[in-house]
């Protein structure tokens, strides 16, 4: 029996565990309680993370479609033809999407090589765009504010101000602190629109009418410094937020109380109450607290991903070198034209995730390299993935598991898992973390920057790294900033990454803000439907579904199903669990209600991963221009029970 | 029967042991593991370490196992797994052997868990008595430590330069006998100043879990549904709780098949994983009905099995060694002591007053 110490790969908290081995492979995980940020804690998914490396539905060899069937092939052979093909394109055709489950070193090879060795800004990640208000707001904030903060910084403070951050188990290390900060005698001011098990332990719970979180905020700022607009009066915004004056008073009192605040909220809720706006408000009041004497603060923006932070700063993102450099700083350009031996570097802004799908649907964008299967859950629509995927000219997908994505790809490279693959994450408290290979490969699966590199090399351009240490010792020298991180020092400050963003961002605070446009309800359709995550973000990776337990849950979940809360429930004749029908103006369709007690009455919730087989029902999503997020539409609706 | 066994003899004793040797050693983080068969030096002495971070009968009862491979071939054939080897616990702490006692019990109470009950069979516990119990331990409260007086085969106590040697079963005795030249014979009054140690260390503990007072909650029902839905909210389903006790023994069956089989022959294996009854999909039934739909009833579940007096009648005692792992695993503050002490008094408590 073997125990090795490594990092689990699903979430943002990036908990520290030792996995154990015998003769037939993984066989468990410790939690490592010497770890600073779980302290001996792991989640359902940190329990079962070794469960995929069990699993044998797997892709174990490339992948090529040749004379229109699909086959087998050999992995040089296949290289060869992927490196012809992609020659065949001009630089600003070809395109490259990334995973925020890719190590540091595969995240920055996939920007090297698509600048370095295609010529193209086109790079970028699923769910990139949901960091980029929280990337905004660093830029906003001064001393004295700690962004982000750790989760024990969150132990620390006097009082917690959690905004929209939904249920416990979404990032169950965060939520660890908050609970034991209550029960310590802590203060919690839960701003949520979810009735959510935070709520019986909160100081105060506010929960604002779905989309107003924003303006609430903007209000609270206005509470505690009138020279902040408020364009509304206070009437108005009780009547839009659904909040009383007297609770927003109560609410900035006890941010006055407090001497040490930390705020968390959730980068990837869909309820809107972090939308860009909202964060932006909230870096607003932080701004205000910290001019009325509030001492310290820490944010912590929580991320769904295991290296959505490290993908970000290794520069997969359209318009972000490594080190979080913009493309059209000249010195860092330099810097990395010398130390990647090219001449230049593509300058223009390059087109993200949102925006190469619609490319490709005007012919712009021919060739796309696809590595992971983030993007399944980030355009949750199958119909329109397929159709797009299929204009494609050469797609070429790097992946461990069958999907629609590998279906509709030209070339397959097996990707290796978590547990297979080497090298570091950075968490959503900035720590880098170590991750280690704990299990042989199965098939010819490699690590995407391998990949890369051997389809440099078959380009005719030389990119090769003996190791996943060198890929790292090369983006410390790029990068000066990162030189000094040590990911082995667990519990020590060096590996934590703390930038200061001097540019990129002009840093403007928004001044107008709008009242949210919702549907009126009615005698007809007394719900107001919403699409929101929920649960465990298990659909939001792949590996979740092939370990069997975790799969066992999720299967649970797996028809369509609308959540209200059991009054409202019982009020419309709806059982829980059992077969309903949801009406709306657009039209009906069968689903199973299910009671859950942090839905507010008067609203019903859609889950997310059921969006795309109702969405005749619900309406359709919108693309948002600024941030390249998908907006969910808000419509509304009837429920009733059926036979 | 008491003996001695002098500190510098302890290696020798150690290495003249047949089969395999799983003793606890501290890794570079400062996590304590049982590791098999570690060089001699690295095994910590009783005052290097409190316990474990996951109890050593999962050496017996491991987190995922293969219970046999098969190939589907016209005919099936099974592939069993090897016979275990003997193996001797070293340092296992009081409150994993009075856990591994009950698991033997379970595992062959009507059905016959082979895989366990072989490996039992063949396994020797050497445990070391606490003289310096950890901020989580409360064994006294659960009958659980932190001296034994039965269900050890050899238990040590501590002494300074020696130990003293208790022996508590055949087996124990068995593995002295071959080895008579790393013992002599106690002097009486070790043993008065062993019941001392004792009941000094009994003043040691930090925290208590006042197990009869629950139980009695529990059974007269007197702890308000709004308690439990309250409790219910600071738990997370992770299943952590389940995991690290050492007395939890549920679990689930998996069949995997290889990809690789060609000409239509299937080969795979069968493997049981560690399962939790937190968990929603433990408790659904075929028909797709589920008896403990919802958090709160799961959550009262678990803690009516450990505690309530129906399960003490069949198990034999309360269902808790007093461990201490579900405190340093539970999210929300919701582990035994805590959830214990919440019905004793019939209102949510602070951390700090377990």
């Amino acid at each position: 029996m073997v125990s090795m110490r490594t990092t689990c790969g699903f979430c943002g908290c990036g908990c520290g565990l030792y996995t154990v081995s015998d003769d037939n492979g993984v066989i468990g995980v410790i939690p490592s309680d010497a770890d600073p940020v779980n302290e001996g804690r792991l989640c359902i998914r940190g329990w079962h993370v070794y469960q995929p490396l069990r699993n044998m539905d797997r892709i174990f060899r490339p992948v090529a479609v040749l004379n229109g069937s699909k086959r087998d092939v050999d992995y040089t052979d296949a290289l060869s033809r992927v490196a012809e093909g992609l020659k065949k394109f001009p630089p600003n055709q070809i395109g490259i999407i990334g995973s925020a489950t890719s190590t540091n070193e595969d995240a920055y090879l996939i920007a090297k090589f698509g600048r370095a060795v295609i010529g193209t800004n086109h790079i970028d990640f699923p769910g990139r765009s949901r960091l980029m208000p929280t990337l905004m707001m660093l830029r906003l904030l001064g001393e004295g504010v700690s962004m982000p903060c750790t989760f024990a910084d969150l132990m620390d403070a006097d009082l917690l101000l959690c905004i929209g951050i939904g249920d416990p188990n979404r990032y169950p290390q965060a939520s660890a602190r908050i609970f034991k900060a209550v029960v310590e005698g802590g203060h919690l001011l839960l701003i949520d629109t979810w009735h959510s098990d935070f709520a019986p332990y909160a100081s105060l719970h506010i929960s604002p009418k779905p989309f107003s979180g924003a303006l609430l905020l903007r209000a609270l700022a206005g509470i505690l410094d009138s020279t902040i607009k408020v364009p509304f009066a206070d009437e108005q915004i009780s009547s839009i937020t659904g909040v009383s004056s007297e609770q927003l008073r109560a609410a900035a009192d006890l941010l006055l109380s407090s001497k040490r605040l930390a705020a968390v909220y959730d980068t990837a809720s869909l309820m809107h109450m972090c939308s860009p706006q909202c964060v932006y408000e909230l870096a607003r009041l932080i701004k205000v607290l910290r001019e009325r004497g509030v001492e310290w603060c820490g944010i912590l923006p929580m991320v769904e991903r295991c290296n959505s932070n490290g993908a970000l700063r290794m520069g997969v993102a359209p318009m972000l070198l490594p080190g979080l450099k913009s493309v059209t700083d000249n010195e860092t350009a330099q810097k990395a034209c010398s130390l990647w031996g090219i001449d230049s570097l593509p300058q223009d802004v390059g087109m993200g995730v949102a925006q190469m799908l619609s490319a490709i649907e005007n012919g712009e964008l021919k060739a796309l390299i696809i590595v992971g299967d983030d993007l399944l859950t980030d355009v949750p629509d199958e119909q329109r993935l397929k159709k797009v995927l299929s204009k494609v000219e050469l797609l070429i997908a790097i992946s461990a598991y069958r999907s629609l994505l590998t279906e509709a790809a030209h070339f397959v490279f097996p990707r290796a898992i978590w547990g297979e693959a080497m090298g570091t994450f950075v968490n959503m408290e900035g720590r880098m973390r170590c991750l280690e290979k704990v299990a042989e490969r199965l098939g010819e699966a490699r690590q995407e920057w391998q990949v890369l590199c051997d389809i440099a090399t078959a380009m005719g351009i030389k990119l090769s790294y003996s190791c996943s240490d060198e890929v790292l010792d090369e983006l410390k020298r790029l990068v000066p900033e990162y030189a000094s991180i040590e990911p082995d020092k667990i519990s020590n400050s060096a590996c934590l990454i703390r930038e200061r963003l001097s540019h990129l961002f002009d840093g403007v605070m928004h001044e107008e803000i709008a009242a949210p446009e919702l549907p009126l309800v009615s005698d007809e359709f007394p719900l107001l439907l919403l699409v929101e995550r929920y649960y465990l973000p298990w659909h939001a990776d792949t590996l979740a579904l092939h370990s069997s337990t975790l799969w066992r849950e999720f299967r649970l979940r797996f028809t369509p199903h609308v959540f209200v809360n059991s009054v409202q429930g019982h009020s419309l004749g709806l059982r829980d669990g059992m077969p309903a029908l949801l009406k709306t103006p657009q039209g009906s369709a069968r689903v199973t209600s299910v009671f859950n007690e942090a839905v507010p009455t008067g609203i019903a919730i859609l889950p997310e991963m059921f969006f795309a087989q109702l969405r005749g029902v619900v309406g359709q999503e919108k693309f948002d221009e600024l941030t390249g997020t998908i907006v969910y539409p808000a419509t509304v609706a009837a429920m009733e029970r059926t036979r | 029967m008491a003996l001695l066994l002098r500190k510098e003899r302890l290696d020798d004793f150690l290495q003249s042991l047949d089969g395999q040797l799983a003793a606890p050693v501290r890794l570079e983080h400062g996590e304590v593991h049982f590791a098999i068969n570690p060089p001699v030096e690295q095994i910590l002495q009783d005052s290097d370490y409190v316990n474990s971070t996951i109890s050593p009968v999962a050496l017996l009862f491991p987190q995922t196992e293969v219970l046999f491979k098969f190939k589907l071939n016209g005919k099936p054939q099974i592939e069993l797994p090897k016979e275990p080897k003997p193996l001797i616990i070293f340092g296992i702490r009081s409150c994993d052997v009075a856990a591994m006692r009950y698991l033997e019990m379970f595992f062959s109470r009507k059905f016959i868990d082979t895989p366990f009950v072989e490996r039992a069979e063949k396994t020797t516990l050497i445990s070391v008595a606490c003289q310096r119990p950890g901020r989580n331990c409360f064994c006294p409260c659960c009958a659980g430590g932190p001296f034994l007086e039965e269900g050890h085969d050899l238990q040590l106590v501590d002494f300074g330069d020696a130990f003293l040697v208790e022996v508590g079963s055949e087996k124990g005795m068995r593995l002295i006998y071959a080895r008579g030249q790393f013992f002599e014979p106690a002097p009486y009054e070790l043993n008065e100043q062993r019941n001392k140690l004792a009941e000094e260390t009994l003043q040691k503990f930090e925290i208590a879990s006042h197990m009869g007072t629950g139980v009695r909650k529990l059974t007269s029902r007197a702890v308000s549904d709004e308690l439990w839905r309250m409790m219910a909210a600071r738990c997370i389903e992770c299943g952590g709780c389940a995991f690290v006790c050492p007395l939890c023994t549920c679990f689930d069956v998996v069949d995997h098949s290889l990809p690789c089989s060609s000409n239509g022959v299937i080969c795979g294996w069968r493997e049981r994983c560690w399962d939790c009854c937190q968990f929603a999909g433990y408790s659904m039934e075929a028909a797709g009905v589920n008896p403990r739909p919802d958090k709160v009833s799961r959550f009262k579940r678990r803690f009516y099995h450990k505690l309530s007096y129906f399960y003490m009648e069949m198990d034999g005692r309360v269902g808790c060694v007093g461990c201490g792992r579900c405190i340093q695993v539970c999210f929300g503050v919701v582990d035994m002591p805590a959830v214990v002490n919440t019905l004793r008094e019939e209102k949510l408590l602070g951390a700090r007053l377990r």
